[in-house]
């Protein structure tokens, strides 16, 4: 597991997500997994995924409840708003509260990362109120079929292919932020804090990015394998 | 350095990576996507508009339209990839590069093509971003909040040139939205924060 985090220390993220916290020692990762009740192969299918943007998991995605990934993601959710963004925003706060001769340019920053959030916020709230409780009913769904192969119910009017024409980029404003601070503000008086700012955008960014990239890859082909398995039926 | 995008479309596995490993070598800044398939490569374009395009046309089969009409869509951004010279495949593109070619073979040819398509795009990379007139009293109106229509009509241009004038600003700038680009304009003293909330 510490070679892991050696190796791309990015995981960390996915570790905290989770629920992994460090001081595992030399345990490997099947073990630390083991320990904190959580399915290995999971785990690793997400690892990968987050750290190879070319990796696609393809049988292995069968094994894994919807409700695993969602929960996954949910996780995800939360630490962006409640730990990421917060943290961000305090650390402009400082730069402005320390700056003596841009304040002005350095409020626009924060009344622009503002929007960012805002914009971050509306998405996740439009995924953990709709995408996801959409996704878990199709599963419960399918599960009862199993069971009792009853016929299908009626699902709530959305659909795999509706969020993937809605899953807008949720980078763009970050990449807009991150060149109007390195390029066109004014020269600040603390560089250290504008580095901080800077490097939390870039890592947000990054991380933002494999975020999307594992609802994508992960949990919109196992949700349309679903849909095409109820649409059969009927 | 703009930001500069590849797209590449080959089958073997090797020689994609391979060509990836040496196009990032020589410029981090690169965003390079792959295809190890005609149809993955049609859906990738469907959402990604590479700079250039990098193709093995064997991969299209010999009675496919689509090879004859990449070479004309991407202009001379369009790079064909092959195993041998003698192909008629090859043909239609300005640039092959060849399996057998060294390094700085390739590295020449890729620059040539991208040398071309920094020529199209006009801008004044040399000394650094700088945004025309034009392009700032269009920021102006972006960051005011006008519509492309509203732009097109102050400015007695049509809403394609107005498209293309941001596309341009956009790509100067490196920056997307509109949002940002009004950060730029009241960075750059080109509007007052006074001037937005009317």
């Amino acid at each position: 597991m510490a070679d892991l985090v050696h190796a791309n220390h990015q995981l960390l993220y996915v570790m905290n997500r989770f629920g992994i916290s460090l001081g595992f020692g030399d345990k490997s990762v099947e073990h630390v997994c083991e320990e904190s009740g959580i399915e290995s192969g999971f785990f690793l299918e997400i690892a990968n995924a987050f750290h190879d943007e070319e990796y696609f998991p393809q049988k292995q995605l069968q094994n894994y409840s919807v409700s695993q990934i969602v929960d996954y993601l949910k996780k995800t959710h939360h630490f962006y708003l409640m730990e990421r963004v917060p943290e961000i925003e305090g650390l402009i706060q400082i730069m402005i509260s320390k700056e003596t001769s841009h304040k002005k340019s350095l409020e626009l920053v924060r009344s622009f990362f503002g929007e960012y959030s805002d914009e971050l916020s509306a998405h996740i709230k439009h995924e953990d109120e709709i995408v996801f409780p959409y996704a878990l009913e199709l599963e419960d769904f399918c599960k009862r079929l199993e069971k009792a192969g009853k016929p299908p119910s009626i699902i709530r009017g959305y659909s795999m292919e509706k969020f993937i024409e809605e899953h807008g980029d949720l980078v763009e404003k970050l990449y807009d932020l991150k060149n109007i601070i390195i390029k066109y503000m004014p020269p600040v008086d603390n560089h250290n804090l504008a580095n901080h700012v800077l490097f939390d955008l870039f890592s947000l960014e990054k991380d933002v990015r494999d975020h999307s990239r594992i609802e994508e890859k992960i949990m919109v082909p196992k949700v349309i394998e679903m849909e095409k398995l109820i649409s059969g039926i009927k | 350095m703009p930001q500069f995008s590849v797209l590449i479309c080959e089958g073997s596995y090797i020689v994609r990576k391979g060509l990836v490993k040496l196009l990032k070598e020589t410029n981090k800044t690169l965003t390079v996507r792959e295809a190890a398939d005609v149809e993955s490569f049609m859906s990738v374009l469907g959402y990604y508009e590479p700079d250039i395009i990098i193709i093995n046309p064997d991969l299209f089969g010999s009675g496919n339209k689509l090879i004859r009409e990449l070479p004309e869509k991407f202009r001379g951004r369009a790079i064909a990839l092959s195993s041998e010279e003698k192909r008629e495949n090859i043909s239609l593109f300005p640039q092959t590069l060849l399996y057998s070619d060294s390094k700085s073979t390739i590295l020449e040819k890729v620059r040539k093509v991208y040398g071309t398509v920094k020529g199209c795009r006009g801008a004044n990379k040399m000394r650094g971003t700088v945004i025309t007139e034009r392009e700032k009293l269009i920021v102006r109106y972006i960051a005011l909040g006008l519509t492309n229509r509203e732009i097109a009509e102050k400015l007695f241009i049509s809403t394609h040139t107005v498209v293309t004038h941001r596309k341009n600003i956009t790509r100067k700038l490196g920056i997307k939205t509109v949002s940002g680009l009004t950060v730029y304009a009241i960075l750059n003293n080109l509007i007052n924060i006074e001037d937005i909330n009317k």
